[in-house]
């Protein structure tokens, strides 16, 4: 039994359905062994057996008896494996017989109109989805189902023709007759309509949550713009009401004057200075926000906007300052704090956002208790700080922190293999089953992962810095000195290195003494079983200054780069994370696998800015024109390692050579590197992020600083397209060289177009960090 | 909320006074959709054992919000409150002479003049204020209430 229990665990599921059968055959009274095996075959997709295996089982039970819950998921989970198999008909005619004995009939209806759905029978799939939304109007996956049933689903494009947009307004305007409140009704029209409808619809769909005061509004309709058509609509939409509302508190001209109330002129400008600052015009938006804060200063979502504004532009101090103003002015509100503590992190106020989430911390909770808590969204939030600063070991505990969170989350799922079976919630666990497999594409792991291969490269890259940053000998050359020096070098080290641990050992002591003395005071026993809560805890935090000492931290790199590699195969930073560390090994043939990966992905996905990231994209079979610059950097550096690096396997020169003559985004065969750059800037050289890119393959190929300046900086430098990220990559590129004109100048430039980002202002008047 | 419209400001003793439980029932906040507009800030001073006098130490609304009736609405309730307790001689507070609108708005609700003092402020101008009371009698409509309520009961 505890073999099958492991099996289940660590997804083996053939041996599980082996394993299972074994107890079967031994103990076969029990109900739970049948159920098991059950299992088993069906995660093993063995469905022919499962099904057998259940009807052998369900003709054992008392027939009499009134079906209990019990009985009925287990109805249901046979229904499931019908389905799973294929044979649909089957399970149609299932749901027909098990509808009397299951308990949860709305499933029983949606997985009818869905099979009837997929087995064409489109007629009875739209009478069905119709009678679920009877029950429940706002679901959406029955609105999408009733969609499909009646053949009104865009193409790949997301384009409704103009028959299906007629059908479909028909339809929910007449849901929205029926039922009053249904949102959905009200919502979704706006994203198939388009012209002089939607604008009248937009206009009533946002005129009674601007009065009521929805903040949430604006994200609302978010998803509509990437449309440029209703942007400029909603825009024009929003910009009137202001102004009417300004002057004479009314929402347009064809409205009474003060036909509206002073708070709906809150909300609207609150709308608007979102709008504007989604697009970028944070001028725009902070001009609308400080209006708004002098009308009304407690309307505390203007000051959270306010300091996102100038999260945007970077300047992380004053937005943090702006956001814990607002958090003070309702200390009671914990979105407040908890977006406060993020912004504490990002403008690297460490001592700060650890005071501020304690305020919503039991108080006999300590920093640690959100380690138990298992509040990744903190560990990720102070990771990135401690990266930022350079405190590398401490970043890696909050890395691997979350890291240890999947573990616990993937172990965790061992009391559930008897539990489920014994109470037969046989779908539910089958879906845990299934999320186990992709447990760790979740994107807090992602990120975790993802800063720990970047923490772990910067350190591959900087050796001579310390885990903690170094102390006040890290940066003396050793090989400078002699051999005496050396050595009274060491001795001094060694000097330190012991006074500090003496010192600390001395003040555990003290802190060990003082809780000794308070736990006399109260209570042995309860103080105790503390006192070893608090040590477990400390020990199952993730020690990240080990981590950080590690003699191989390419090594420790690479096991997070399979699991992304695994979990996360379809992400495109997988693959750049799997060639920066692939690439410093020397190992060129990963290298290529993952360049080529990421070459392919970019290929079929458009590039957009990542604020779109929330309007979903439809895969275009037609590839990309714009090449990736961080990817041709790879390429650049791939391919001069391959040429030039000693070391190589020769057969890996040549597998590789013959790999990259099928990939177009590569240089052709001898090709000057330098020239192929060359060519890439001139195709690229009116996006600033080409260009640095350029400029960075310049550096490495070894030409002189002002080479690589020049690809950046030209006489027409002021047509590029640049977005605030690029700006400043380019600006830190340029510090980075000897050319301290050049950089004071692009500065300038950057400055008057950025003037709040606090990277662009002059050094003069740069306050101490 | 006081920042913005007064010109006076309060240290935090004053905060910490107005949270005092017997001062809860004179002491209110107004929100309209979701964001603070309006507050009375009031309390108790005795006068003697038996009598005490209601004093309004802020009462005000944000500019934006005025002649919407919430500042009609915060001193009726007040108004009403205070009227059902023992013992009070009458409801009072200071207005800076040139406050033209507060005075007319009191005075709407019978509060009169019955003092002047000189050089009350220290940092605004004029320095000078006047002292309106207004007995603490409940409101015409709400003792027609009343009576009607005792009438019932009577003939009971």
């Amino acid at each position: 039994k505890d073999l099958s229990l492991l099996q289940v665990q660590r997804g083996l599921y053939d041996g599980f359905q082996e394993s299972r059968r074994q107890i079967l055959l031994l103990k076969s009274d029990q109900k739970i062994n049948w159920i098991g095996y059950a299992v088993g075959n069906h995660m093993a997709k063995d469905y022919q057996k499962c099904l057998h295996i259940l009807d052998t089982f369900i003709k054992t039970l008392d027939k009499d008896k009134v079906w209990d819950y019990q009985d009925s998921e287990m109805f249901l989970y046979r229904n499931q494996i019908l389905e799973e198999s294929g044979d649909l008909m089957g399970a149609l005619k299932d749901l027909d017989e098990i509808e009397n004995d299951a308990r949860d009939k709305q499933h029983i209806w949606f997985r009818r109109a869905t099979i009837q759905a997929g087995m064409g029978d489109l007629a009875s799939a739209e009478a069905g989805f119709r009678k679920l939304l009877e029950v429940n109007n706002e679901n959406h996956a029955y609105h999408k189902g009733l969609q499909q049933a009646m053949g009104l689903v865009p193409d790949s494009e997301g384009k409704y023709t103009e028959m299906q947009i007629k059908t479909l307004s028909e339809l929910y305007d007449g849901f929205k007759a029926k039922w009053k409140y249904c949102t959905y009704a009200k919502r979704f029209p706006l994203t198939f309509t388009h012209g002089d409808d939607f604008k009248a619809r937009v206009d009533a769909y946002m005129r009674p949550k601007l009065r009521k005061g929805v903040p949430s509004l604006f994200r609302d309709l978010k998803a509509l713009y990437g449309d440029k058509f209703k942007v400029s609509v909603i825009e024009e939409f929003v910009k009137a009401y202001y102004a009417n509302l300004k002057s004479k508190r009314r929402f347009s001209e064809k409205d009474e004057p003060d036909s509206e109330t002073p708070n709906v002129f809150v909300w609207v400008l609150y709308y608007l200075a979102s709008h504007y600052e989604f697009l970028g015009q944070y001028e725009e938006a902070l001009k609308l926000l400080d209006e708004g804060i002098a009308h009304t200063p407690t309307a505390i979502d203007l000051y959270v906007l306010k300091a996102r504004a100038y999260k945007h532009l970077r300047d992380y101090q004053t937005a943090y300052e702006i956001l814990n103003f607002a958090r003070e002015l309702d200390l009671a509100d914990r979105y407040l704090n908890t977006k406060c503590v993020r912004y504490a992190f990002r403008a690297g106020k460490v001592q700060d956002a650890e005071r501020i989430v304690k305020l919503f911390l039991r108080e006999t909770d300590t920093l640690d208790s959100l380690f138990e808590m298992q509040a990744m969204w903190y560990e990720v939030s102070a990771g990135l700080c401690h990266f930022k600063q350079g405190n590398f070991g401490q970043a890696l505990t909050k890395f691997y922190s979350v890291e240890k969170h999947f573990e616990d989350i993937s172990e965790d799922q061992f009391d559930f293999h008897t539990w489920c079976l014994r109470k037969s919630t046989l779908r539910a666990y089958v879906d845990m089953l299934k999320y186990q497999e992709v447990l760790r594409g979740h994107r807090f792991f992602k990120k975790a992962a993802n800063n720990i291969i970047k923490v772990y490269t910067t350190i591959f890259d900087k050796p001579q810095k310390t885990a903690d940053g170094s102390g006040e000998d890290g940066d003396v050359d050793m090989e400078k000195l002699t051999p005496k020096e050396r050595r009274a070098l060491k001795k001094r080290q060694k000097r330190l290195a012991a006074k500090a641990k003496k010192k600390q050992e001395a003040e555990e002591a003290k802190k060990k003494a003082a809780k000794d003395a308070e736990d006399a005071q109260k209570g042995t026993a309860s103080a105790q079983s503390e006192a070893a809560k608090a040590s477990t805890l400390k020990e199952s935090i993730p020690d990240g200054k080990k981590y950080a000492e590690s003699p191989d931290p390419l090594g420790q790199a690479t096991k997070m780069v399979k699991e992304l590699q695994l979990y996360a195969a379809k992400d495109i930073d997988t693959h750049i994370a799997a060639f920066e560390v692939y690439i410093r090994k020397k190992r060129c043939l990963l290298s290529l696998q993952a360049l080529k990966k990421a070459l392919k992905i970019y290929a079929t996905t458009p590039p957009r800015d990542k604020k779109y990231k929330h309007i979903p994209t439809h895969t275009t079979t037609s590839s990309n024109k714009t090449p990736n610059p961080t990817l041709h950097c790879h390429i650049v550096l791939l391919s001069k390692t391959l040429r030039e690096e000693k070391e190589l396997d020769p057969l890996v020169v040549k597998i590789c050579a013959l790999e990259t003559k099928a990939i177009s985004e590569f240089p052709v065969g001898s090709k000057s590197l330098t020239e192929f750059n060359d060519e890439f800037l001139k195709a690229n050289s009116s996006s600033l992020k080409h260009r640095v890119a350029a400029a960075r393959c310049r550096k490495l190929l070894g030409a002189d600083d002002d080479k690589a300046a020049a690809a950046i900086v030209d006489d027409k430098l002021a047509d590029v397209a640049a977005d605030l990220d690029s700006c400043v990559e380019a600006y830190e590129f340029l510090k980075g060289l000897k050319l301290p004109d050049k950089a004071e100048s692009l500065r300038s430039i950057f400055h008057k177009k950025y003037p709040i980002t606090p990277d662009f202002k002059p050094p003069a008047s740069k306050k101490d960090s | 909320l006081n920042l913005n419209i007064f010109p006076v400001t309060y240290n935090d003793g004053f905060y910490k006074d107005v949270v005092k439980d017997e001062n809860r029932d004179i002491t209110k906040l107004v929100y309209v959709s979701d964001m603070l507009v309006g507050a009375i800030c009031c309390r108790f001073e005795p006068v003697n054992k038996n009598l005490k006098r209601v004093y309004i130490m802020t009462f005000g609304v944000l500019t934006a919000y005025r002649n919407y009736g919430i500042g009609t609405g915060m001193l009726k309730y007040l108004i009403s409150v205070v009227s059902k307790v023992k013992g009070v001689q009458d409801i009072y507070l200071h207005a800076q002479v040139n406050n033209e609108e507060a005075i007319g708005f009191y005075k709407k609700f019978g509060f009169d003049i019955i003092e002047k003092k000189e050089n009350y402020y220290r940092k605004i101008d004029p320095p000078h204020c006047y002292v309106l009371s207004r007995k603490a009698t409940p409101l015409e409509e709400e003792k027609g209430e009343e009576d009607k309520e005792k009438k019932e009961t009577e003939e009971k």
